[in-house]
């Protein structure tokens, strides 16, 4: 069924997956750029910014002060 | 230096896994390097405070929830004043265009709600869902209903109180109102403010006991409560009418007039392709043992849902008369309903086996009786459904009986079928 198919296609690398990305939003592609996108959005939810950063090799520009100055200027959203 | 250059297979070796660290470093995050309306896409399908979250992710990531186009808020496991202060830091800071503002929660915002409403309308949203469920119905302030480009309105457990300055939403082409109160007039200027309507559902509502919807645009129209209703709609496709309550046995002069009503209602609805009615109001369309001619032919009638209760005989009959002026109907799904065995309801016990109907429901291809619970006018009804449609291919049976299913399902079997190809599916 179409769920299991599209849930075994978005099953690539992380290179692959921005690709696909990519080439929806280019050639307009709305059905696959929403399943590519909301793969991506699940990579980010439960997971902490740390991790967040590990999956996706993001690199931390912030000094220590400047991470924990947004950090707490965000305060309302965390836990 | 010249030796430095000269390409022996160490320094090559060395040079390309420099290259090939320095590409991996640069490219390997490429979702920060997503363009800004991708990473407001992604970003959107968060809930808000996950969202949010994603600003101590790196410098290119701290504003980047403040332009996401929609905002997904649930109060879930937040303790109250939390997620007030959730609801009022998120209106405040975010800073691009929204399209889309969804809020639901269990708990009372009843002192919040008129400031979230005020800050909203100010992003000109086209597109609000409300559905905060506790509590008292929130009142919709005005604020909202100057908000000119709305394209889409979902609210639960409100009072709509139109304001004397009315534009109305020109752009608005579905609407939803479910568990609210308002007034007749309230409604019936609200659907012709809108102009671009599209889809229109009303459900579970009070106040509102008349109501002339004048939409020309429309193709969907989905009412659950007991109302009567003066359609001018001459697009409409599809129409569900329900009663979420069973119809109190009504003297005569009220029957009648309820009779002309609904053949009134009939003749309005005779284009649509897709029709659900409640059999508590299609029987005053039956005067008790025969069939009444129906106002109109629904040529175009191809899916009727039909909630019926099937031991009353002007039910059924009203029903017949349906199908009769249906000439192409391909769809049918039949939910039976539980009688209501009080003595002083006016019910004609059916039998209906006895009744020798005229109908013919050539085109019929699938049907599906849900919560089938076995009674023999159940069983007599399919045994006359199989006879009725030559071209039927599938009738499914949702089982939902509390006996023993084997001796129905031995009748079910055992009725001769017009259609050569049907078949007969029970699922439990």
């Amino acid at each position: 069924d179409l769920k299991s198919f599209d849930a075994e296609f978005v099953k690539v690398d992380r290179a692959t997956l921005f690709d696909l990305i990519l080439a929806a939003n280019y050639l307009n592609i709305k059905g696959l750029l929403d399943l590519t996108c909301q793969t991506v959005a699940d990579m980010i939810k439960d997971n902490t910014p740390e991790e967040i950063r590990k999956i996706f090799n993001i690199k931390n520009d912030f000094t220590p002060e400047e991470e924990a100055e947004v950090r707490k200027e965000n305060q309302w959203a965390f836990e | 230096m010249l030796g430095q250059l000269n390409p022996d297979s160490e320094a090559m070796s060395t040079c390309k896994k420099a290259r090939a660290e320095s590409t991996s470093v640069v490219s390997s995050d490429r979702l920060s390097s997503l363009p800004p309306e991708i990473k407001g896409d992604i970003l959107s399908r968060l809930n808000v405070e996950e969202a949010v979250r994603t600003s101590t992710l790196s410098s290119t990531w701290r504003d980047a929830w403040t332009n996401m186009p929609k905002i997904f808020l649930r109060d879930g496991n937040f303790a109250r004043t939390k997620f007030v202060t959730l609801v009022d830091m998120v209106l405040s800071l975010h800073k691009g265009t929204v399209e889309k503002f969804d809020i639901s929660g269990s708990k009372p915002y009843h002192d919040e709600f008129g400031r979230w409403m005020l800050m909203l309308s100010r992003r000109s949203p086209r597109s609000i869902i409300i559905e905060l469920k506790s509590g008292p119905g929130y009142r919709i302030p005005s604020c909202l209903f100057s908000i000119g480009d709305l394209e889409n309105l979902h609210l639960q457990n409100c009072i709509i109180s139109l304001p004397r300055v009315f534009q109305g939403f020109k752009r608005l082409t579905r609407l939803r109102l479910n568990n609210f109160s308002s007034t007749d007039m309230d409604i019936q200027n609200l659907v012709s403010f809108c102009p671009a309507l599209r889809s229109l559902r009303l459900t579970y509502f009070e106040g509102i006991n008349h109501l002339t919807v004048q939409a020309p645009k429309l193709k969907l129209l989905y009412v659950i409560g007991d109302v009567e209703i003066n359609l001018d709609a001459p697009n409409l496709e599809v129409a569900l009418l329900m009663h979420h309550k069973a119809i109190a046995p009504h003297s005569d002069p009220i029957a009648l007039h309820k009779e002309s009503y609904v053949k009134q209602l009939l003749g309005s609805l005779s284009d649509i392709k897709s029709f659900a009615i409640s059999g508590f109001l299609l029987r005053y369309l039956s005067k008790g043992c025969i069939l009444t001619k129906l106002p109109a032919l629904f040529a175009r009638l191809e899916n009727i849902y039909l909630a019926i209760c099937f031991l009353d005989q002007r039910q059924f009959l009203a029903a017949c008369s349906l199908f009769q002026n249906a000439p192409n109907l391909k769809r049918l799904d039949v939910v039976p309903m539980q009688s209501h065995s009080s003595n002083t309801w006016d019910q004609d016990q059916a039998r209906i086996k006895e009744f020798t109907v005229q109908v013919q429901l050539d085109h019929l291809v699938t049907a599906s009786v849900q919560g089938f619970r076995g009674l023999d006018c159940e069983v007599d009804f399919v045994a006359k459904l199989l006879s009725w449609a030559p071209a039927l291919e599938e009738l499914k049976i949702e089982w939902k009986g509390k006996t023993e299913c084997s001796m129905v399902l031995a009748k079910l079997l055992a009725l001769p079928r017009v259609s050569p190809r049907a078949k007969v599916i029970v699922t439990f």
